[in-house]
């Protein structure tokens, strides 16, 4: 059975081998990296925010409290804090805001990571999916066709597609769920 | 088949609005009278929205460079053997401050490293700013690039930029931080993107004072330097 995020973080500070960090990162830094790479669209400064999280999540390791939240929600925590200080290393500041204007756009920034993180997520749940399900779902949702169109397209049974449909939907979240994307 | 059973063979086609309109109707009955084939569908409705999101079923994430993992680690280990060590040295002021830069890599080619034609110039001035101690300009192969220098308490730490970096089959580029003698002490690894340029912020364990010169290699074993500059 794996071995919980929680425990892994509890072990971090007297492991000196690097192994739970790296079991951390294998479960948790393609989704980050995505994440990053949504909000910043920039390569370099996605691996940089992936390098600072995690070496944020060893450095803070006593501070994780599992009660307070998953691990996941720690992490994203801990990579949107980076990520809004590259945006304002590399902002250009208004030669005159007015008052109130850093809480506003702050309030839009964390608004556009929102979108960000979820589009990631979305985009990767399908990722995750079978061939067969993902084309379903592309034909019925992107495509716009009536489940017998697609049965006829794919030379299907009806019966078949209705299925798959459903089957396909229930297991994108299911996926979903387990990034913690709520309904 | 029973009702509920069938139904919910349905209730995706229903949920993307895909079904016959006899179907949709036959749904919606059952619907109004069955709770739990009810929660079901909630449990679907979110949906559409969320692939609306995607854009496309095929929107592929990008996947991070397999480098990334070994440079989380190799940062965790410097950092974890570093701190006491550099706590001793963070306070004293850097012992090249001040002095005159010496300009070539002269030095560097001892190292057993491959070096291509490079031409290097390199300034390391006194702080600038409250932590900042120096800053160096390396340029090599028609590579420039600029870095600060801090001291940290895990040793030091670069906030690097550079452009005209070779960027065709997307390589890894390493900082080194070298001393007169003795290893190399790596800064981390990074990528350019199309246009050659980077902006990342790497820490080495390097203490300030302990090394001369600072230079960027391409491959993440420092088999092709490509720029350097000097610190003295």
């Amino acid at each position: 059975m794996a071995v919980s995020d929680a425990s892994l973080i509890g072990r971090l500070a007297s492991d000196p081998t690097g192994d739970g960090l790296r079991t951390l990162y294998r479960r948790y830094g393609g989704e980050l990296y995505g994440f990053a790479l949504n909000a910043l669209h920039d390569r370099g400064l996605a691996e940089e925010v992936v390098q600072d999280t995690f070496t944020s999540v060893w450095r803070n390791a006593e501070r994780y409290d599992e009660e307070r939240g998953s691990f996941r929600t720690w992490l994203y925590a801990l990579a949107r804090n980076r990520i809004v200080d590259l945006r304002r290393r590399a902002a250009v500041r208004p030669p005159l805001a007015a008052p109130g204007m850093a809480e506003e756009e702050l309030g839009g920034l964390d608004r556009a990571l929102e979108d960000a993180l979820l589009r990631w997520q979305v985009a990767a749940s399908l990722a995750r999916l079978s061939q067969e399900h993902r084309e379903v779902l592309r034909l019925a949702h992107f495509q716009a066709l009536t489940l017998r169109e697609i049965a006829e397209a794919l030379g299907l049974p009806l019966g078949t597609v209705k299925s798959r449909t459903y089957y396909a939907l229930r297991h994108l979240r299911l996926i979903l769920d387990e990034m913690e994307v709520g309904p | 088949m029973s009702e509920c059973t069938e139904i919910r063979e349905l209730l995706g086609g229903h949920v993307l609005g895909r079904l016959e309109p006899h179907e949709a109707e036959r749904v919606a009955r059952h619907l109004e009278t069955c709770p739990h084939c009810r929660r079901e569908r909630e449990e679907l409705a979110g949906l559409p929205a969320l692939l609306d999101l995607a854009g496309s079923a095929d929107a592929k994430p990008e996947s991070p460079p397999a480098a990334l993992e070994e440079a989380v680690l190799d940062r965790f280990a410097r950092e974890r053997r570093a701190p006491s060590a550099a706590a001793r040295s963070a306070p004293r002021r850097p012992r090249w401050s001040g002095r005159r830069l010496r300009l070539g890599l002269a030095g560097a080619a001892a190292v057993a490293v491959a070096a291509v034609a490079l031409v290097l110039s390199g300034a390391l001035s006194s702080s600038e700013g409250e932590e900042a101690f120096g800053h160096v300009n390396l340029r090599g192969g028609g590579a420039t690039a600029y870095a600060d220098l801090r001291a940290v308490r895990e040793g030091t730490r670069l906030d690097l930029s550079v452009k005209g970096l070779p960027s065709g089959s997307k390589p890894v580029y390493q900082l080194w931080c070298i001393p007169d003698r003795g290893r190399w002490i790596s800064g981390g690894t990074f990528r350019v993107d199309a246009a050659g340029r980077a902006r990342v912020r790497l820490t080495s364990a390097a203490k300030p004072g302990d090394y001369e010169r600072i230079v960027i290699t391409r491959g993440e074993h420092g088999a092709r330097m490509l720029a350097g500059g000097v610190v003295y």
